[in-house]
């Protein structure tokens, strides 16, 4: 594989509710090879909208980075100064977030929103850039584009939103693309065809893509590689392939039983865990005491990698 | 209760936007809600699915006493909406709940995860304890609960406030419950967990549940009834294993046929029964006709009506299904 | 358009409803004060026979639903009564007064208004830092120091010590041609507008940064920040935008407020405007003219906060939607 766009080395990322603190990562590590399509998969509140808010440093305030490294093309994001950020924001990296609505200016109509990134990053002005809107709204299969181009973010579905924030992130021909959930509020017809673009623009125009998803079968369509992330730490890596074929991780096994319509392990009460412990240990049917105690350190198997203390001792069986 | 009545039902619903300029002149019309007719009986799961801006969220809301239709008429247990809301909007509210699609716009970021549940049961003067609230927010999954109680709604991740919207909908055990896209951010598990609470209120207190979902596995699994929307219309409606596993509107089989399957060995290999070319939207005749390969003739020059094909099953369309009639 | 319409006319109509109370509410206080309510009406030192006449104009020996409709008549036709101090109807009084304190008013406001958003924007961006704190701490000085004492401090210093500008008045006698005498009002202006500003600005200042504050941890925030739009645009067309809202209807309702709120302001640096009109209504108890500021007071508020509302229409397309639909 090439050399990573993006490598995060050891993130590990609080927030501060009260006069508490509340890990949402711990020690995260993961590498975005250059035009691939990575997938990060993982239940609700697992710390995905987290661990790619600190890439863009969008965080809100009251995240703090205890440790940890992103590096973009090599240069480390976290101790950019801001100059030198603003020309990655956008124009490098795109991101479209979750919530579609939310995230879009209520004050300001699509139009303005819109062409405000194609003026500043492609340079286009007036029709031009006008048109250059239109054109991106069609590709994001809106029906009556220049109806759309003059709405206000209230007169959105939430699928049209989401959709224009797809059109807002790709305006800017980034060489990076973060999606958090770009799909969840499209139906499959429109679904499937977004991501075809994706995957065009991926193939074309060797765009990277971090997609943030909770949907197996978007990440089946689109992903080359998967990371799986649990309680803030990632459990499990590796080709899309072997993902779904042979998943190591009892928690992905989980997941993927769990599609097929069988039952899944119910969350039992979580009660207080130990900092070190494994997060997934009080749902685990495998978990063996040492889960409890300490966070099992990752090791390579069968061409993937995973951190889990009973696919050790299975290995260690064989 | 007034049982010889079906607890929902719609005559001929119809919802305009326009568009206006400052002066309020009329720029564009977009029929959201179209000439729409149906009736939800007492404990049924009634859903509808359909494409991104057809109208779901604009009947949701409709649905749920939060806007004014243009035209037709609107029942619950017998009673029209306009009065019931009128004569007690508590007791409506009381009565029907929704669960928004997009969760932000009703939150008041000054207020707690508790306050926010406290508030409707304050203002409905149903008593609660503090840990009925703490089991309601078990319920969805949201643990632990003593310390997601003491947080701001903006400081969940976006699956945890959607289920913070569930949680407090069915705080207020309503007859009606409208859950638009409530599960959209949520991952299978947590996805099936939702859906068995919400079944588990259907089965225990009978509460009629109106699903909005594009994910036509969870309505398959989930509702009795489906209906198909599209551009304003119901193009289909019927019970949801049939409609799901043979569709007969155009656009229903392109909706079946278009849910991914969680197999990478399959990827891009999708064939699509639609034109490439999404058209404009037409002003006469079908609205689905531009994207449809079955199309006819007639099709672009008279618009199909939603007519019975078979026991409970209707289908808008001038070329399929019409065999029976 | 002809919602638009519809909009204007309730809000007219609100705004004339709430003349109409001020009236009613100033009927009965000229017809409730014990003694002769044709007395109060003409004035203390009018002539017995002036007296007779305003006795028999508002029909005082008729009852009192009658005297009513004569009264709000009258009003409505602009006789507003006669003042004594003037020996000049009441209404044309004080429209010969309105042109000076709206000029100083507008000004005053619009400069407070100006500079209180711009600091407020600008400090919310940094709060918490020194600069922030400085700002706040000096607009806080200036806030809390009572206008007159101001006044003083800024006639002592700039008309005494350094003779730059007039102690008072409007504009001097005996300026020729257009041009000169707009530079000399002008410079009557400075002092007295200075006072105000200084003044009103806090209040927007403060009003601006706490809502910037809210504004700039809102989603949409992250957007602009993340599609990599400089600070100074953020701040100022993203966030500012949105924290508007408030501040114009903090302005629509201040405004009614000024015509009698520059009253010491006015006294002091002699400007001839409503203040100093009012101070001498009370002084020589001209109660036909204390009402009638009274009234004016109430139609300039009812105006201003319709045309606030107009603006807020124009700034926020959902508050468009509300009003005009
Ligand atoms: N501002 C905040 N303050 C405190 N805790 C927060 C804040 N934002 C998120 N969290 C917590 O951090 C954890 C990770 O949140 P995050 O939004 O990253 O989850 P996610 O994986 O994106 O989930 P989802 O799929 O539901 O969006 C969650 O448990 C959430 O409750
Ligand atoms: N307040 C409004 N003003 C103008 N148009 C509106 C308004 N609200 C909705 N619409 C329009 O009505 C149509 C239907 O919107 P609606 O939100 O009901 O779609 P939906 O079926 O819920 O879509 P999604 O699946 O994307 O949420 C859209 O074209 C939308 O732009
Ligand atoms: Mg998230
Ligand atoms: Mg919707």
């Amino acid at each position: 594989m090439s050399d990573p766009i993006l490598r995060i080395e050891n993130l590990s990322l609080s927030y501060l509710v009260g006069d508490t603190k509340f890990r949402a990562l711990k020690s995260v590590s993961m590498s975005v090879p250059r035009g691939s399509v990575v997938a990060l998969v993982g239940e609700s509140g697992s710390g995905k909208t987290t661990l790619i808010r600190s890439i863009m440093r969008v965080l809100p305030k009251q995240a703090v980075i205890e440790e940890g490294k992103i590096y973009f093309e090599g240069k480390d994001l976290l101790s950019l100064n801001e100059e030198d950020m603003l020309k990655i924001r956008g124009k490098k990296i795109s991101m479209v977030f979750q919530d579609p609505i939310s995230h879009l200016n209520p004050v300001m109509s699509v139009k303005e929103q819109l062409i405000e990134s194609i003026e500043l990053h492609r340079g286009l002005k007036g029709k031009e850039a006008e048109n250059e809107a239109l054109r991106l709204l069609s590709l994001m299969r809106l029906k009556d584009p220049q109806r759309v181009l003059n709405l206000f973010p209230h007169q959105l579905s939430g699928g049209m939103a989401q959709r224009v924030l797809i059109a807002m992130a790709l305006a800017s021909n980034p060489s990076l693309l973060i999606a958090d959930e770009p799909t969840s509020a499209l139906d499959p017809t429109v679904q499937i065809r977004i991501l075809s673009l994706l995957k065009e623009i991926h193939e074309n125009e060797n765009l990277t893509i971090l997609l943030i998803t909770h949907d197996l079968s978007v990440v089946a369509y689109i992903a080359d590689f998967v990371y799986v992330i649990y309680g803030g730490r990632i459990m499990e890596y590796g080709d899309v392939h072997r993902i779904f074929g042979r998943p190591l991780h009892p928690y992905t096994k989980d997941l993927l039983l769990s599609l097929s319509g069988r039952s899944f392990s119910e969350p039992k009460k979580s009660g207080t865990l130990l900092e070190d412990a494994c997060p997934f240990a009080p749902r685990c049917p495998q978990a063996i005491e040492a889960c409890f105690k300490q966070f099992p350190k990752y090791v390579n198997l069968n061409g993937g990698v995973v951190a889990c203390h009973s696919v050790n001792v299975g290995r260690d069986d064989t | 209760m007034k049982e010889e009545y079906p607890l929902v039902e719609a005559k001929k619903l119809k919802k305009y936007f326009r568009e206006t300029s400052l002066l309020g002149k009329v720029i564009k019309t977009t029929k959201a809600v179209d000439d729409v007719s149906f009736s939800i009986g007492r404990r049924e799961k009634f859903c509808i699915v359909g494409e991104s801006g057809s109208g779901k969220t604009t009947l949701a809301r409709i649905l749920a006493g939060l806007l004014d239709y243009d035209e037709g008429e609107l029942f619950l247990d017998g009673e029209r909406y306009k009065d019931l809301l009128e004569k007690d909007r508590k007791g409506f509210r009381r009565k029907v709940q929704i669960i928004f699609q997009d969760p932000y716009s009703s939150i008041n970021p000054r207020k707690s995860v508790r306050e926010f549940l406290e508030r409707p049961l304050k203002l409905h003067g149903i008593s609660f304890s503090r840990s009925d609230l703490l089991n309601i927010l078990e319920s969805v999954g949201l643990s632990p609960a003593e310390e997601i109680m003491n947080r701001m709604p903006w400081e969940l991740s976006g699956g945890q406030r959607q289920r913070l919207f569930i949680a407090r909908a069915i705080s207020l055990n309503p007859e009606l419950l409208i859950a638009d896209e409530p599960v959209s951010m949520l991952d299978v598990t947590v996805r099936a967990q939702i859906l068995s609470l919400m079944n588990r209120l259907y089965e225990d207190r009978g509460m009629s549940i109106v699903l909005i979902s594009h994910d036509m596995l969870t309505v398959n699994v989930f509702c009795d009834r489906v209906a198909v929307m599209y551009l304003g219309k119901f193009v289909e409606i019927g019970k949801a294993r049939d409609v799901y596993s043979s569709p007969i509107h155009p656009y229903s089989e392109l909706l079946v046929k278009s849910t991914l399957k969680p197999d990478p060995g399959i990827r891009g290999k999708v064939d699509l029964p639609e034109k490439e070319e999404l058209g404009s939207i037409p002003a006469v005749g079908c609205r689905f006709q531009p994207r449809c390969i079955y199309s006819v003739q007639r099709c672009a020059l008279e618009e199909p009506i939603l007519r019975e094909v078979s026991q409970g099953r209707s289908v808008a369309c001038h070329v399929k299904g019409v065999s029976r009639s | 358009m002809k919602k638009f319409v519809t909009f204007v006319f309730k809000r007219l109509l609100a705004a004339i409803l709430v003349i109409v109370a001020v009236a009613l509410i100033s009927f009965f206080v000229i017809n409730l004060a014990p003694g002769n309510p044709a007395v109060m009406l003409a004035g203390e030192a009018a002539s017995p026979e002036y007296i007779k006449e305003i006795e028999k104009a508002y029909g005082f020996d008729k009852p009192i639903e009658e005297r009513l409709f004569i009264y709000l008549h009258h009003l409505f036709l602009g006789d507003w009564g006669y003042s004594t101090y003037y020996q000049a109807p009441v209404l044309k009084a004080i429209l010969q007064r309105l042109p000076a304190t709206l000029l100083l008013m507008l000004t005053a406001l619009a400069i407070a208004i100006a500079l209180g958003i711009y600091l407020g924007a600008v400090t919310s961006s940094r709060a918490f830092s020194k600069f922030d704190a400085l700002v706040n701490y000096v607009s806080l000085t200036f806030y809390s120091f009572p206008a007159y004492w101001l006044a003083l401090m800024l006639i002592l210093i700039f008309s005494l010590y350094i003779p730059a500008f007039p102690t008072g008045g409007m504009m001097d006698i005996g300026i020729e041609g257009a041009v000169q005498k707009v530079l000399n009002v002008i410079w009557h202006m400075v002092l007295p507008v200075t006072t105000l500003s200084l003044i009103f600005m806090a209040s927007y200042l403060r009003l601006t940064r706490q809502v910037m504050i809210d504004v700039l941890s809102s989603n949409f925030i992250f957007t602009a920040i993340a599609k990599g739009l400089p600070k100074k645009r953020i701040i100022f067309k993203h966030a500012l935008r949105n924290a508007l809202i408030p501040v114009i209807a903090m302005a629509g309702t201040q405004f009614g407020q000024v015509i009698a709120g520059a009253v010491l302001t006015e006294t002091i640096f002699s400007w001839p405007g409503m203040g100093s009109l009012l101070i001498q209504a009370v002084t020589y108890r001209d109660y036909p003219l204390v009402i009638g500021i009274f009234i004016m007071t109430a139609i300039v508020t009812s105006l201003s906060n319709f045309v606030a509302d107009v603006l807020m229409a124009r700034v926020d397309p959902r508050i468009k939607a509300k009003l005009i639909g």
